[in-house]
């Protein structure tokens, strides 16, 4: 069982508190992704699950036994590294075998994990080589084949993809979601990406100034963000954001000057803002859109392949829609709000 | 910024200018020398191989370069020492640099100063022995830098001394620049402090033990100062090495031998030559 579990967790770097009381359960199997911006505390949370820092207080768990204490070769955890760390001195079979070497490994059983780890990884090929020798993807691969080598009760994956292109990074992502699908291993993952904790997560812990801002599945954050934060951070294209206040607990009224309908009650004192997502907005009348009585000036348009990014301004806000159509610079747009998917947060959120 | 190759040979001409009158000329000056008798107040004569026969059936000599490869066995221990000592200042701790400094503070203080003050403590009525007997571990004085036995080794342990700094100094420049993520990976992989020592640092510092054995051997057999001020070749030339040789023969004779010296000096050229190549590949080949 690996089931790795954090208890009102501190952790200060001198006089810098960079974990402040966080508690989150991860579950003998997820793929658990810690998503945030720098700084936000998500690599040091997976350095402590790996032992090589230590918590000023709370409790960490791994498999139901505390393990504040333990060093991190007896907490059974394997890691990928940002940079991958492997070895320079020695080749790619070397370097995969090494954790097993380390622990006196029998000879056979190396050499069934080297045959079995370069197979799944695809290098084979690649046994001989030193690291220097191969391409920045090659070497990702190498890293997670050391890894899985080890066969260990859960995997840490420290940025392992922010040092590969685009392209490779999608391929790649696509492998690791394939391999935990396979090897059914509890994973955490660390990313400032929110693209990749959306498609590789199962679960995905938010961040934010070394607190939790939110724990839930991929469609939790997207769909019912508890805060400002999460609901700015989640998405490919930012969510847009109306200033306002609330007109009774049921409609918005924007500073832009529209009055919207809103989906739930909501009670809040003070300026708000009314979130909505860029897919969210209709550019023109449509069953399941209302009209917010507001229009916005078009400022650009960016063309990302199957759509376009249109940037306009409504009042002081400035918004991003998707468009299938090229719209000009200069044109007026009407904005047409999704009746159901619209947020509203407090300023203080 | 590329650099045209004007620019590049002006800027290596004052260096060039400096290695070919300081150090290129005086060689090959004395290469030419080493087969003249030459004694400073007559014109150099030819003599051929003369001077290197000399040397092959001169037992001083023979002497001089036993002692000579004696005092290589000061490189490993300086080596090992001082990656030792390296590894242990490299911990990031309070204080650590109180302990950097101290173990370089013997390379920064001069060689005559040093060897004065080891005199002074390795003398028959020196500080150590009057420690040992006051402390009753030995009956009478140990003749250090007088016996024929010690006197070598004391030599060495000068060098050995004031050498640890300089070395660790290297040793440090190259801990510092392994990835510190290299030893977390090991560390989670499982492997012991013994382990990553073996299997990461020692083969990541090669190039830097290569640079100190080649160093430390040619200082070993080059050496000179601490022979000069401690014991001065004797007693008996038990701890006269080859310069130190070479030098009784340039300038502590009369009329001066310059000749033989130069021819002396070659040899040591080739010693510390082949020297400095055997490090290579025994290093290479681990």
């Amino acid at each position: 069982m690996a089931n790795i579990e954090f208890r009102d967790v501190f952790k200060s770097f001198g006089n810098v508190d960079v974990l402040k009381g966080i508690s989150f359960s991860i579950k003998d199997g997820d793929f658990a992704v810690f998503l945030g911006p720098s700084g936000c505390g998500k690599s040091t949370a997976l350095r402590l699950i790996s032992g090589l820092e230590t918590p000023e207080k709370g409790d960490i768990m791994i498999g139901g036994a505390r393990v504040n204490e333990t060093h991190p070769k007896d907490r059974d955890i394997a890691m990928v590294f940002q940079d991958y760390a492997l070895y320079p001195h020695l080749s790619v079979a070397e370097n995969i075998v090494f954790g097993l070497r380390a622990r006196n490994a029998p000879q056979s059983e190396v050499e069934k994990m080297l045959a079995a780890t370069a197979r799944l990884a695809g290098i084979t090929a690649l046994l001989d080589r030193k690291p220097a020798q191969l391409s920045g993807g090659q070497r990702q691969r190498v890293a997670l084949a050391r890894a899985v080598a080890r066969k260990p009760k859960a995997f840490l994956f420290d940025e392992p993809l922010s040092n590969l292109d685009a392209k490779l990074r999608m391929s790649m992502r696509e492998e690791l979601k394939r391999l935990h699908q396979q090897i059914k291993t509890t994973c955490v993952y660390v990313t400032h990406d929110q693209l990749e904790a959306m498609t590789l997560g199962t679960q995905i812990i938010i961040m934010n100034g070394g607190i939790i801002q939110q724990i839930g599945t991929p469609r939790d954050l997207y769909f019912r963000p508890a805060n400002r934060f999460v609901a700015e951070f989640i998405g490919t294209v930012p969510m847009n954001f109306f200033p306002g206040k609330l007109d009774g607990e049921a409609t918005f009224a924007a500073a832009g000057g529209g009055h919207i309908k809103l989906p739930e009650p909501a009670r809040l004192d003070g300026a708000a803002s009314l979130g909505v997502r860029p897919e969210h907005i209709n550019l023109s009348s449509r069953p399941g859109y209302i009209d917010s009585g507001m229009k916005a000036s078009v400022e650009l348009s960016e063309f990302i392949g199957g759509s376009y990014i249109i940037s306009a301004r409504c009042g002081e806000t400035l918004l991003r829609l998707v468009s299938e159509d090229d719209i000009p610079v200069g044109n007026e747009v009407p904005l047409h709000l999704h009746e159901r998917w619209l947020y509203v947060f407090g300023e203080n959120k | 910024m590329k650099m045209s190759r004007k620019a590049l040979a002006l800027f290596l001409l004052p260096g060039g200018i400096l290695f070919a009158l300081f150090a290129l000329y005086p060689l090959l000056g004395a290469l030419k020398l080493a087969f003249f008798n030459y004694n400073v107040f007559s014109a150099p004569v030819f003599c051929g191989a003369g001077n290197f026969a000399e040397m092959a059936h001169n037992a001083s000599f023979w002497n001089a370069a036993r002692n000579s490869f004696i005092y290589l066995i000061v490189t490993p221990l300086l080596a090992s020492t001082s990656l030792v000592v390296a590894v242990l200042v490299n911990r990031k701790m309070r204080g650590i640099n109180f302990f950097r400094t101290a173990y370089f503070l013997p390379v920064v203080v001069p060689m005559v100063i040093a060897g004065i003050t080891w005199k002074f403590v390795l003398d028959d009525g020196g500080v150590l022995n009057n420690l040992l007997m006051s402390m009753h571990v030995i009956k009478s004085p140990v003749f250090w830098l007088t016996g024929a036995d010690f006197a070598i080794w004391s030599v060495m342990f000068v060098t050995f001394w004031k050498g640890i700094g300089y070395y660790m100094v290297m040793f440090l420049t190259g801990l510092q620049n392994i990835p510190s993520n290299l030893y977390e990976a090991a560390e989670v992989d499982g492997a012991s402090e013994f382990y990553a020592f073996r299997r990461i640092t020692l083969p990541l510092l090669k190039p830097y033990l290569l640079l100190v054995l080649i160093l430390s051997s040619t200082a070993a057999i080059k050496v000179f100062d601490e022979v000069y001020v401690l014991t001065s070749g004797g007693p008996l030339r038990r701890s006269e090495t080859l310069i130190f040789y070479m030098y009784a023969n340039a300038l502590n004779n009369f009329p001066p031998r310059i000749g033989f010296a130069c021819a002396v000096g070659v040899v040591i050229f080739f010693i510390a030559a082949m020297i400095a190549l055997l490090n290579k590949y025994v290093v290479r080949a681990q």
